[in-house]
């Protein structure tokens, strides 16, 4: 190294006749260069301006302001839109945005050393952008499963109470509690009143989800607006909502009042309809429906414990018929027997004389043979007498469940399906008393009239007294 | 607070009106002895009582639900919203 020591020593290079003694340079303060820039940049810049560029790092700050960057490319500054101006804005700023922004002042910020704008306005630069931020959003949440089908609950099928998150002014909820009212009228209602557009309304959306939860006593939940153009929906698209809308254990209707655009609250509610009206109709069954069905159902059930009584009825009487004189069937072949016994009788005198005879003789052979049909008539006499009582115990019993059956169906029935003045009676353990031999004197009864009840107690029985009234004989 | 939002009690509506009609499908089917139709019938009577109940459950009432600074929850009558 072919260096001199003297330009090493002071660290820069000799000039040719430079003064020996230390140099007199203009220098000025730190605090006095950031106070030039500024009044330059308060000089370049004089009035508002607006600047295109894609929104990042967006951060709302707990004291109502919103930091984030300005960005074009590579190249950023860093923003701030003051508390007051944040809550005028159309829309909730996030990152990706592609927007439109109007600079108040551009400041030198002395502690930092660090330039910042003042946004003092923004605009969503096209509705491409505000749905590119869109997309991306959904396309997480998508990720997280928090849209899958498996995720939706049931509506109740008729609650008993429903919570409406909404706006206090405006036709949602006057829609809503008007179709309420017409479908199923003094159900109740409970409103959680929320700002449905612009700053600060997806966190009270949120909240007003979340409240309703809290409270506890509704069953299903509507939330929603009216119509809009999808700025004025924007507040359905926020995280806030759709994490609230997911983490509620009632379900949730979303009626954001679009035909056309699906918010992200859509996708995560448990329904999707077009308008608070329909959401209203959806939750609440009609209650003129619900009781018809109900008394549809009532006359089939009565119609059937009918038709079967009636059925068991019927087998009776039939019963009844045949039994009523077992010695008919003997008497009909009795009769039979003599009629044809008499054409034999006709036949015979037509004969010739030799034929007569011969046929006389087999005649008297025969009836030597074939015992009398007398003791066989009185047996059957007897058997059939014995078999007619046993069937009249038979049919004293079952005319006796019929009864009782009658005097139940009575007790429960407002159509009286049968007879009246039966009286129920059943043993203390609840079981019906169907014959005297199940009695004993001093057994308690209760006694179960078509109005009112009574108990007593069995002072005699008797085996054969039989119902005083006889139900299948009306 | 309770975990889920009270339900109905014992039986929603939607399930009363299912044992409802399965009571009635059995007993016009006809094949129960008759104290078992009997037994149906009083169970399906049962029933319907219950789900008249909770027709009847209403209350001619909106109310607002409201939130005040300390985080409390309270509701006032809302029957101005329907003006």
């Amino acid at each position: 190294m072919a260096r001199g020591p003297s330009a090493a020593a002071t660290g820069e290079p000799a000039r040719a006749g430079a003064p020996p003694e230390r140099p007199q340079r203009r220098s000025i303060t730190v605090r006095e260069l950031v106070g030039r820039l500024q009044a330059t940049l308060a000089e370049r810049f004089p009035q508002r301006f607006w600047v295109e560029g894609e929104l990042s790092n967006v951060k709302p700050a707990r004291n109502g302001h919103t930091w984030c960057s300005l960005k074009d490319g590579d190249t950023q500054l860093e923003a701030v839109i003051w508390r007051d101006d944040v809550r005028q804005l159309p829309f909730s700023p996030a990152d990706g945005m592609q927007v439109l922004a109007l600079v108040r002042r551009i400041d030198l910020y002395g502690p930092t050393g660090r330039l910042r704008i003042t946004i003092e306005r923004l605009e969503p630069q096209g509705i491409g952008a505000l749905y590119r931020a869109l997309e991306e959003r959904k396309a997480r949440f998508a990720a997280e499963g928090l849209f899958e089908q498996d995720r939706k609950r049931p509506l109740p099928f008729l609650p008993r109470a429903v919570g409406v998150a909404t706006a206090a002014t405006g036709a949602a909820v006057r829609d809503v509690l008007q179709v309420l009212a017409q479908r199923y009228p003094d159900r109740r209602v409970v409103v959680r009143p929320c700002k449905v557009q612009g700053e600060g309304a997806a966190t009270d959306i949120a909240a007003a989800i979340d409240d309703l939860n809290r409270d506890g006593t509704v069953d299903v939940i509507i939330v929603g607006r009216g119509g809009g153009s999808i700025e004025d929906l924007w507040a359905f698209n926020e995280e806030a909502v759709v994490r609230a809308i997911a983490r509620s254990r009632i379900p949730v209707v979303s009626a954001v009042g679009h035909e056309t655009d699906t918010t992200l609250a859509d996708f995560v509610a448990d329904l999707r309809v077009p308008t608070p009206s329909a959401a209203a109709a959806r939750v609440m069954p009609e209650r003129r429906e619900l009781e018809e069905n109900l008394a549809q159902l009532r006359r089939r059930l009565e119609n059937a414990l009918q038709n079967r009584v009636e059925r068991v009825r019927g087998r009776l009487a039939a019963a009844d018929k045949v039994l009523a004189d077992p010695l008919r069937l003997v008497t009909e072949r009795q009769l039979r027997l003599e009629t044809l016994a008499r054409r034999a009788r006709e036949a015979m005198r037509s004969l010739p004389r030799e034929q007569r005879h011969r046929l006389e003789r087999l005649r008297t052979r025969l009836g030597a043979r074939v015992p009398s049909t007398e003791p066989g008539v009185r047996t059957v006499a007897s058997l059939g007498g014995r078999m007619l009582h046993a069937f009249e115990r038979r049919l004293g019993g079952a005319r006796h469940d019929i009864a009782a059956t009658g005097a139940r169906l009575d007790a429960l029935s407002p159509l009286a399906v049968l007879g009246r003045g039966f009286t129920l009676a059943r043993r203390p353990d609840g079981r019906v008393v169907r014959e005297s031999a199940e009695l004993e004197p001093g057994d308690r009864l209760a006694l179960r009239f078509a109005r009112g009840a009574a108990e007593v107690e069995v002072l005699d029985t008797s085996p054969d007294g039989g119902p005083a009234a006889d139900p299948s004989r009306r | 607070m309770s975990e889920q939002p009270q339900g109905y009690g014992k039986q929603t509506f939607e399930e009363g009106m299912r044992a409802l009609e399965g009571i009635v499908s059995r007993l016009e089917g006809g094949n129960l002895p008759l104290e078992e139709s009997l037994a149906a019938f009083e169970q399906g009577v049962a029933v319907l009582r219950a789900l008249h109940e909770q027709l009847g459950e209403v209350e001619r009432r909106v109310e607002v639900l409201l939130r005040d600074a300390d985080g409390v929850l309270r509701t006032r009558d809302g029957s101005d919203l329907t003006r």
